[in-house]
């Protein structure tokens, strides 16, 4: 890749940033896997997201039945360390404007 | 046979076979090789790393290349350091030098909530890592049924036996850890009142 490239994309990204302040706000999504136990996720969302058992154990079985779940909703910074932390734990996660 | 025990302390008890310690340690050593290079952008093309480092953005290859840009490093960095907190436990066992004994008699491994939080992502690296190497990474249907010993060499089948059995312990350890938090914070339930009026 080019410099010229990165550039360019580093200013259409700040950009990006510039108008998510204006806009709609921004979502975390988990995906469902094959591979992550449905135990493991619900006591992922527990204790990350400090969501009570309950709340918790909707959410993961609306990835493992829906293939999808919105976890949280916010700016997109704040939406990014929680995509970066599921990727810590090994779930499959991932940002989208929230009227995407 | 491992074995995971919720103590009353708040800790979580694990108990492996030498053979397990083996296996596992072997695995976890391979895996951390696996993310000596990581960065490199051709390494993507392995589906296991481009597993345990996803798109952020779905469908916007340069934001999820920024994020990755911005990401990676820390978070393989955390990774290996979990995978070394894992090794460090497992080959101390294995020497026997600071194992704990179960009340069954048997050597095991004390853990607490932090550690077996490290260990629970780490196995999960391990189950990426393994399904990967299957050739699965999105089919949420592959691990439904048996492995066919007709349809799978015998490496695969030695590396599905591996994965269900990463599988097993993980599940194990999910629910002595669930069993210490919630007899912890029962407890801080009942001390609330005792706190307060200090």
């Amino acid at each position: 890749m080019t410099h010229t490239l990165s550039d360019t994309d580093l200013s259409r990204s700040a950009e990006l940033r510039d108008e998510s302040a204006l806009a709609s706000p921004w979502v975390t999504i988990v995906w469902n896997d094959p591979v992550n136990l449905m135990s493991y996720v619900s006591f992922v969302f527990r204790s990350y997201f400090g969501f009570s058992r309950g709340e918790a154990e909707r959410l993961m079985l609306l990835v493992h039945n829906d293939g999808r779940a919105v976890v949280a909703t916010g700016n997109r910074e704040e939406m990014e360390r929680h995509v970066e932390a599921m990727h810590g734990y090994g779930l499959w996660a991932s940002i989208a404007k929230a009227d995407a | 046979m491992s074995a995971f025990l919720a103590t009353t302390d708040g800790r979580v008890l694990a108990h492996f076979d030498e053979s397990e310690l083996e296996v596992l340690l072997s695995l976890s050593r391979q895996f951390c090789a696996l993310l000596a290079d990581v960065g490199n952008p051709s390494q993507l093309l392995d589906p296991a790393i481009a597993r345990l480092f996803p798109d952020a953005y779905r469908d916007d290859a340069a934001a999820s290349n920024e994020f990755r840009r911005y990401t990676q490093h820390d978070l393989a960095a955390r990774k290996v350091e979990t995978a070394e907190r894992v090794q460090a436990a497992l080959a101390d066992t294995a020497e026997r030098s600071v194992g704990v004994v179960l009340p069954d008699g048997r050597e095991g491994i004390a853990l607490s909530v932090e550690d077996g939080w490290s260990w629970l992502r780490h196995l999960t690296d391990l189950r990426l890592t393994l399904a990967a190497r299957l050739g699965v990474v999105d089919d949420a249907a592959a691990f439904d049924e048996e492995p066919d010993p007709e349809a799978l060499s015998e490496e695969e089948l030695l590396t599905r036996s591996l994965f269900d059995w990463v599988g097993y312990v993980q599940e194990l350890l999910v629910a002595a850890l669930e069993d210490v938090v919630d007899a912890g914070s029962t407890s801080a339930d009942e001390s609330g009142p005792a706190s307060t009026g200090r």
